[in-house]
């Protein structure tokens, strides 16, 4: 039986708690050795033991720390070699462990697709066959209700436009290359490179606009670092209003990274306080110093603090494409003098303390600019799922290979055919398929065909 | 007659493209057959078009030349000018297409049925068949005759119940000039089979000499004309012109006042005709906007009197196609031979049909061609060999052939007859297969040659001849592994603009950049190849392929890894008697098409329309449960 690979969350979307991812086929163990960010561990995954792990995305960009299981076929509930991850509940860590199980070759189930395994592979008493196919109904149906719920309005009219769009190009590639017996048209490449280059920036905006929405509904990720003992934990618990974070002054007392769900105004963030940068020889140190790297290339914005007595300190490359806050702390200290030259020789930086709350205000204000999200963005058209994200990429991907082949190669008119049609495919993820025959249909509409 | 003289191993009833392709077919597997026809001199008329090949038809031609048929044969006796169509596009598009001597390649077929071992040629109009417990055993003639057979295969073309309209006008045929046939629609619909209408059309027909042939432009055919066929010796076709000509607006007025004259726009017609073959009252109407449409007059045979006005298909009454015609520069007095007409006829839905062409309800029923709701000699042509192989090997007690989706155009053709609905007369287009880039022309033999021996199609002298072309070319594309230096191609890469190599590099990196062609290599390369023994154009072909499998090598791999996913599905059959309105899982459409269609396999059931991914779900989840 050699069935690909599949992946999907076992437990309902959801903040907080634990949230179940599951693996089910023959390479299971491998895309999770792959996700593992620890090469002693790799391999070693004992049948029905669970293993605390730290897992990475393609980029070692770490993801969480998980429990992981394996089953080992057929031992498991689907019959084949299956792996249960064990993550914290929040949707955007869900979502990035499935999106790089499937960087890593799995894809994400159908519907009752576990189930149906398990029943194909004998797991399942025979009787149950009727209940698990009207399983599988109900979940499609149910999903696809969801979908349509999702691809109310806007989005649904954005991305069948898009369709439409790349049916048209297909058209005008197919029209020549099926059914005119002339010469090739000259201006054949620059209608297509017109069109498909449009929607190539359509879809990228998209694309972006996920990210707008994942901070919306699952909140934008912000980091704060800094050197240590500048005041970085008291800015975490001053701006929740909490005391979730131990402070003290000594250095290096917050060795691990904390995070914290809050709401800015409205908008949500997970605000992340880390172990201060800075070279030391201390192991464990160290380790929450990697983290913070970790962290700073995956965020959403990043809250750099200084104090007046560790000005200047560049001790990373942060991230680019990352927006940053540049903050300069315990100005309660300073004296009004001292408080007026360091505005004019730091201007770039926001003066506040921790303390006494000073400018806070100012920076929650700043926070939320430098997001670009306000409270309102419902009338944006976003994409919202991992799935719709993936379906995107690859048309997109294949888009840009169409500008690429049509930039040059010229009269390479079969392969952009592929590409393109590959590109509605995706699309057909989300809007259900696209068939030869609404090409054609579209083709014996547009054109005057037959001699 | 003596008993015996009425007993065959297969009949086949309708001597067209089909009917044709089928009986020779079943003859050369050794099996005693039968071609019953209306008229025993119109085998493998052309009805419409003089020409064989076209886009996507060329590739049907030659994958019946390698299964062992004859249309490619036929077509380079018969041809008047070749041409390979689409050169300037991408390879897997080219198509051969050849406009042909219409007598020529009848008699040329006609001597293959006469001079064929195993092969009867019966004159006689079959109006009825007889079955018995769901397994056909003979037929009956108009005359009360009865041949007997347990193998029949139907190929009546636009003949069953055929109606002719010229504006109002309507005349009982099967093609002008030929009566039609009544009896086998009622004879298969009353067992059950469901039958259905459509309809085609064809240009009229004029006097050579009411041309003004100094007016027009000419067309020639290729210079260096490639056969169709791969068995083809001595080719050596005149290369005669045809002729161009353009509508005008007035032209299109006087058709546009009087379009509700032609039957389809005044409701005389229901049935659907083929959109990619539109009457010109169609184009018309629907692209009023184009100023001109081009006209091909095309001659039917050679130094014919009789010429095909191509582009011109109409059911408009003869005084309108005249009219309008006569305003077109060149045909100002221009006289009709015989009028445009349209045609409706008999069809059944080739949903219920096996992969095979058999009936899934009648034993022993193949049926191919036209009244399968195709239309064109190739599609026609391709059924007909295919239902003829399994109609005898169902004699023979063997292993019928069939053809995937991803190895043959007629693969594409069969499936999609069997899973589709037929909303109009069906025609090959190669965007309608999924991995077109692997269904080239001229890979024809790569893709069906082992399958035609296995099955015993060709004789082993065909077999071995393409054998060693695939030889040649699999030693070409191995010895472009070889490197190529850069004082070896530098200079030709300059003179192309193309950047130069700093150090030696295997020819194929080479060969798969844009623009660069496997005569642009070093000719240590191609020469010496020991495959000087081929004709030129087979070498020349060799080198397509092998340009082609390294310049394309990404995608065809990527084509090859979809059909590896899709291959289990395609294995997975399912019975025959499977209830599918027993399941309320399924979706009420999926329901209803899925029992209609009755699919063999689980791939088929995915490909019907209407059928969801979910459904395919709930289906192959019972298949399970019903093992
Ligand atoms: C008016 C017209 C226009 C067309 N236009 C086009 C076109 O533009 N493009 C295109 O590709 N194709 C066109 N075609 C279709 C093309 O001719 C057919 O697709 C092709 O000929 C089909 O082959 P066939 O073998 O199925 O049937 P046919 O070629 O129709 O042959 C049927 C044969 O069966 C015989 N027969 C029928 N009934 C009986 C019986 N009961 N007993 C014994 N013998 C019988 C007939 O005498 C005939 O010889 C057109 C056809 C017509 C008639
Ligand atoms: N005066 C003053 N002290 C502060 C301020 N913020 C933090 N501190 C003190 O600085 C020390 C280090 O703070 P902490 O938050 O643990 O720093 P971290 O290592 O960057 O997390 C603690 O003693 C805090 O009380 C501030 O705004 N003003
Ligand atoms: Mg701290």
């Amino acid at each position: 039986m050699n069935y690909d690979t599949i992946v999907a969350p076992a437990t309902p979307y959801g903040i907080g708690g634990i949230a179940v991812v599951r693996l089910s086929g023959p390479q299971s163990l491998l895309i999770v050795n792959k996700l593992i960010n620890n090469n002693d561990l790799r391999l070693k995954l004992k049948p029905r033991h669970a293993t605390l792990v730290n897992l990475q995305d393609e980029n070692s960009v770490a993801i969480d720390e998980s429990i992981v299981t394996f089953f080992e076929t057929p031992n498991s509930y689907t019959g084949e070699d299956l792996i249960e991850i064990s993550c914290h509940g929040s949707p955007v860590v869900v979502d990035k462990i499935i999106s790089t199980c499937c960087h890593f070759g799995a894809r994400i189930a159908d519907p009752g697709e576990f189930t149906k395994r398990a029943f194909i592979n004998g797991k399942m008493d025979l009787v149950q066959a009727e209940a698990v196919a009207s399983l599988i109904h109900s979940q499609s149906v149910e999903s696809s209700q969801l979908n349509l719920r999702l691809l109310h309005g806007e989005l649904s009219t954005k991305l069948n436009n898009l369709r439409q769009k790349l049916i048209d190009a297909v058209s005008m590639v197919e029209f020549e290359l099926d059914i005119s017996e002339d010469e090739l048209q000259p201006d054949l490449n620059s209608h297509v490179l017109a069109i498909v280059a449009e929607q190539s920036q359509q879809i990228h905006e998209l694309l972006s606009s996920y990210k707008q929405a994942r901070m919306l509904n699952h909140g934008a990720l912000v980091v704060i670092a800094g050197p240590p003992n500048v005041g970085k934990s008291t800015l975490l618990n001053t701006l929740s209003e909490t005391d979730r974070a131990i402070t003290s002054n000594l250095p290096g007392t917050t060795r691990d990274t904390i995070d914290v769900p809050l709401l800015l105004d409205g908008v949500p963030i997970n605000l992340v306080d880390t172990a201060g940068i800075r070279q030391t020889v201390e192991e464990l140190e160290q380790k929450g110093v990697n983290r913070t790297f970790n962290y700073l290339k995956k965020a959403d914005l990043i809250i750099l603090v200084h104090d007046p007595g560790e000005v200047e300190t560049l001790y990373y490359n942060y991230p680019k494409n990352v927006p940053i806050i540049k903050i300069m702390n315990k100005v309660d200290l300073l004296t009004k003098t001292e408080l007026d030259s360091i505005q004019t020789s730091h201007s770039k930086q926001l003066l506040i303390s921790a303390k006494t709350g000073f400018n806070i205000k100012l920076l929650k204000q700043q926070i939320k600019t430098s997001l670009r999200i306000s409270s309102s963005l419902s009338d944006n058209i976003t994409i919202t799922t991992s799935r719709q994200q993936r379906a995107l990429k690859q048309c997109f991907n294949n888009i840009n290979t169409t500008i690429e082949l049509l930039n040059s190669q010229r009269s390479a008119y079969e392969l952009i055919s592929i590409e393109l049609r590959e590109a509605l495919d995706a699309i057909g993820a989300i809007l259900g398929k696209t068939t030869p025959d609404d090409i054609l249909n579209n083709i014996f509409n547009q054109f005057c065909v037959g001699k | 007659m003596k008993p015996s003289d009425n007993k065959f191993d297969v009949i086949v009833v309708g001597g067209g493209h089909a009917g044709a392709e089928a009986a020779l077919a079943s003859a050369r597997l050794g099996v005693k057959t039968a071609l019953v026809s209306q008229d025993k001199y119109a085998i493998a008329r052309m009805s419409c078009n003089p020409a064989i090949g076209g886009l996507a038809k060329g590739q049907i031609v030659r994958e019946i030349d390698v299964l062992g048929g004859i249309v490619g044969l036929a077509a380079d006796a018969a041809g008047l000018q070749f041409k390979l169509l689409n050169r300037s596009k991408g390879r897997s598009v080219w198509s051969p297409r050849a406009q042909t001597d219409k007598r020529v390649y009848e008699s040329y077929v006609l001597h293959l049925v006469e001079t064929s071992e195993n092969l009867t040629l019966l004159r006689g109009e079959v109006v009825d068949i007889i079955d018995k417990n769901y397994s056909v055993s003979g037929v009956i003639l108009r005359n009360g005759e009865r041949l007997a057979s347990n193998t029949v295969v139907i190929t009546c073309g636009t003949f069953l119940n055929g109606l002719i309209h010229i504006g109002n006008r309507k005349i009982l045929a099967g093609r002008m000039g030929e009566s039609n046939s009544v009896g086998i629609t009622e004879s298969l619909t009353r067992r059950g089979i469901k039958s259905g209408r459509l309809k085609t059309g064809t240009p009229p027909r004029l006097f050579k000499e009411s041309v003004n042939w100094e007016k027009l432009d000419t067309v020639a055919g290729d210079e260096n004309p490639v056969p169709f066929s791969y068995r083809t010796k001595n080719f050596n076709p005149p290369n005669i012109p045809c002729h161009i000509a353009k509508t005008n607006s007035l032209c299109h007025e006087i058709i546009y006042n009087d379009i509700e004259r032609a039957p389809l726009f005044s409701g005389d017609i229901f049935s659907k005709g083929p959109r990619y073959c539109p009457s010109i009252e169609d184009k018309i109407f629907r692209f009023a906007h184009h100023e001109s449409h081009t006209l091909f007059l095309e001659p039917e045979w050679r130094d014919s009197d009789q010429i095909y006005v191509n582009g011109f298909a109409s059911s408009l009454p003869e005084d309108v196609q005249l009219n309008a015609l006569r305003q077109v520069s060149g045909l100002e007095k221009a006289e009709f031979l015989r009028p445009g007409y349209a045609i409706e006829y008999d069809f059944f839905p080739p949903a219920q049909l096996k992969a095979t062409l058999e009936s899934k309800f009648i034993n022993g029923l193949y049926f191919a061609g036209q009244i399968n709701g195709t239309s064109g000699y190739e599609e026609a042509s391709g059924q007909g060999l295919v239902a003829g192989i399994n109609a005898a090997k169902l004699f023979l007690r063997q292993k019928p052939l069939t053809l995937r989706r991803d190895e043959a155009y007629i693969g594409v053709l069969i499936d999609d007859l069997i899973t589709k609905d037929t909303m109009e007369p069906y025609r090959m287009f190669t965007s309608r297969a999924e991995h077109r880039l692997l269904l080239r022309y001229s890979n024809a033999d790569q893709r069906l040659a082992e399958k035609a021996k296995q099955y015993g199609l060709i004789s082993d002298k065909f077999y071995d001849f393409l054998f060693n072309k695939l030889q040649a070319t699999e030693r070409l594309v191995e010895n472009l592994n070889k490197c190529v230096s850069p004082n070896e191609i530098n200079g030709t890469l300059s003179d192309i603009n193309g950047t130069t190599i700093k150090h030696s590099q295997p020819a194929r990196q080479i060969l798969k950049r844009p623009g660069i062609k496997l005569a642009h290599l070093p000719k240590r390369f191609t020469e010496n190849n020991d495959h000087s023994n081929f004709d030129k154009h087979i070498i020349d072909e060799i080198h397509t392929e092998a340009e082609t499998i390294i310049k394309y090598a990404g995608y065809i791999v990527r084509q090859y890894e979809q059909i590896e996913r899709l291959k289990s599905q395609d294995k997975l059959s399912i019975p025959r008697d499977f209830n599918y309105l027993s399941i309320n899982s399924l979706s009420n459409e999926a329901r209803e098409k899925l029992d209609f269609v009755k699919p063999e396999t689980l791939g088929q059931a995915i490909r019907v329309s209407g059928v969801t991914p979910a459904d395919v779900g709930v289906l192959s989840v019972m298949l399970y449960k019903s093992k």
